[in-house]
């Protein structure tokens, strides 16, 4: 007789046997989901970085060549994240065949933060046209064009008070240099220089403190004064220029030098005992070619009983 | 005999009977069981190299930033790694050609945060102030590209 203890005990093994499909195939489900997550965490991660990228802003305020002919770049994160500089990328133009050199930089850059002496470490030719770019860890590049005067195009102004003096008064000539020229980023240095012309009829009696400025930024205007003596009349054409200007780049102005002009007056009438002028009314307006006299001379006229001004 | 055993109405015994059940029905677990183990893991396998290839691809990111040109044929591009995962470098394309004389700088790695020069012979004639569009293709197939006025 068939026990009844052994019923069913193929239908335990076959359940047994559908247990371990089932545990098998939730085993790689887990390990599928395992692995889809992985994936997407690592999207994430590159997404980040990507919103990183495109967030990041830094801008080179400044670049100049200091006194040891090395390089100091000052610059300004305007991003809201941190960046990170890994290379400092020169390049020169001017040199035959052109050279890029790369050097490793390791400084952070807060938001808002302005770090100044990056390239400090390396030589400049002043002179030579360069591009320096700086490289950051999340892949944004930082380009700035510095070459020297010879090769930017500055927009002059130039204005010499009074247009018209008398001998023995001071001109005051002004000039202002602005960087417009939309291709340079930075000038290297300018100098300017003023000539007159013809140079006899004027003196020099003040020059500005330096006739040199370095580092000039694109938009920038610099300004410079002189103070010249008249010493003869004459018409006197002032030139300014800078150094190794392109042909066609100056400015000019001119002043017109008048003599001393005296004129006499006669005073007559009754009674008259004294007269005065008073000198602190007086004032004297250039004769000129094709110009009409305009004269004015406040004189107290005292005679008896009365008082003519 | 033929007629003997067809006319024989004894059964098989109970225990071997159950031994035959209990064997087909082993037999016939085993046989699922593997099935079904071998169809998930090439399964698995097959999803996992497919998003491993995937999720290495994502990771790269690399970009040119610096392009010299000697003003005749020779053009060298440095390219800057800036993702999560090292890079390789196996293809360049002016203008959709493809690049097959290089110097130097292809098959190379480039390690996180590095940067690499790829100099080769441009496959087109090079005209000063023309602009060209210069791509570069990683192995695992991320681009990278810029338009360069030369």
């Amino acid at each position: 007789m068939r026990n009844r203890n052994d019923q069913g005990v193929g239908s335990i093994i076959g359940g047994v046997f559908f247990l371990l499909i089932i545990i098998s195939g939730y085993t790689y489900y887990t390990v599928h989901i395992s692995i889809t997550e992985g994936y997407n965490e690592t999207l994430e991660t590159m997404n980040a970085l990507d919103w990183d990228h495109n967030q990041e802003n830094l801008v080179i305020e400044d670049v100049t060549i200091t006194g040891s002919n090395t390089l100091n770049v000052t610059l300004e994160n305007q991003g809201p994240v941190l960046s990170h500089l890994i290379y400092l990328g020169i390049f020169n133009k001017t040199a035959s065949p052109q050279t890029e050199d790369y050097s490793t930089l390791d400084i952070y850059v807060d938001p808002t933060e302005t770090v100044t002496n990056i390239g400090s470490g390396i030589t400049i030719i002043e002179g030579n046209k360069y591009i320096i770019q700086l490289v950051t860890e999340l892949g944004n590049i930082i380009e700035h064009d510095f070459y020297p005067a010879s090769d930017v195009i500055c927009d002059l102004n130039l204005i010499a008070v009074p247009a018209t003096a008398y001998v023995g008064n001071n001109i005051t000539v002004l000039l202002s240099v602005t960087h417009n020229d939309t291709d340079v980023d930075t000038i290297q240095s300018l100098t300017v220089s003023l000539e007159a012309t013809p140079s006899g009829l004027v003196e020099v009696k003040e020059i500005p403190n330096s006739l040199s400025v370095k580092g000039i930024q694109r938009g920038e205007s610099t300004f410079f004064k002189w103070v010249y003596t008249t010493i003869d009349a004459g018409t006197v054409t002032f030139n300014a220029t800078y150094e190794e200007a392109s042909t066609g780049i100056y400015a000019l102005s001119k002043v017109m030098i008048i003599g001393a002009f005296i004129a006499e007056i006669s005073i007559s009438g009754p009674d008259i005992i004294s007269w005065a002028a008073d000198t602190a009314y007086t004032t004297r307006f250039a004769y000129g070619d094709g110009e009409p006299i305009r004269d004015h001379l406040l004189l107290t006229i005292y005679s008896n009983g009365s008082t003519t001004t | 005999m033929f007629r003997s055993i067809c006319d024989d109405k004894r059964g098989v015994s109970e225990i071997v009977g159950s031994f035959v059940m209990i064997l087909i029905v082993v037999i016939a677990g085993t046989f699922l069981y593997s099935y079904s183990v071998n169809a998930f893991s090439s399964t698995e396998g097959s999803y996992q190299l497919q998003t491993e290839g995937r999720e290495e691809a994502s990771r790269e990111r690399f970009t040119i930033i610096a392009i010299w040109w000697d003003t005749s044929t020779q053009l060298n591009l440095t390219i800057l790694n800036y993702g999560k995962i090292d890079v390789t470098i196996n293809a360049v394309y002016i203008d959709g050609i493809a690049v097959t004389v290089f110097e130097s700088g292809t098959g190379q790695i480039i390690l996180r945060k590095g940067k690499q020069s790829i100099i080769f012979t441009s496959p087109i004639t090079l005209t000063p102030g023309q602009t060209y569009e210069l791509a570069a293709v990683s192995e695992r197939g991320s681009k990278a590209e810029v338009h360069w006025n030369a």
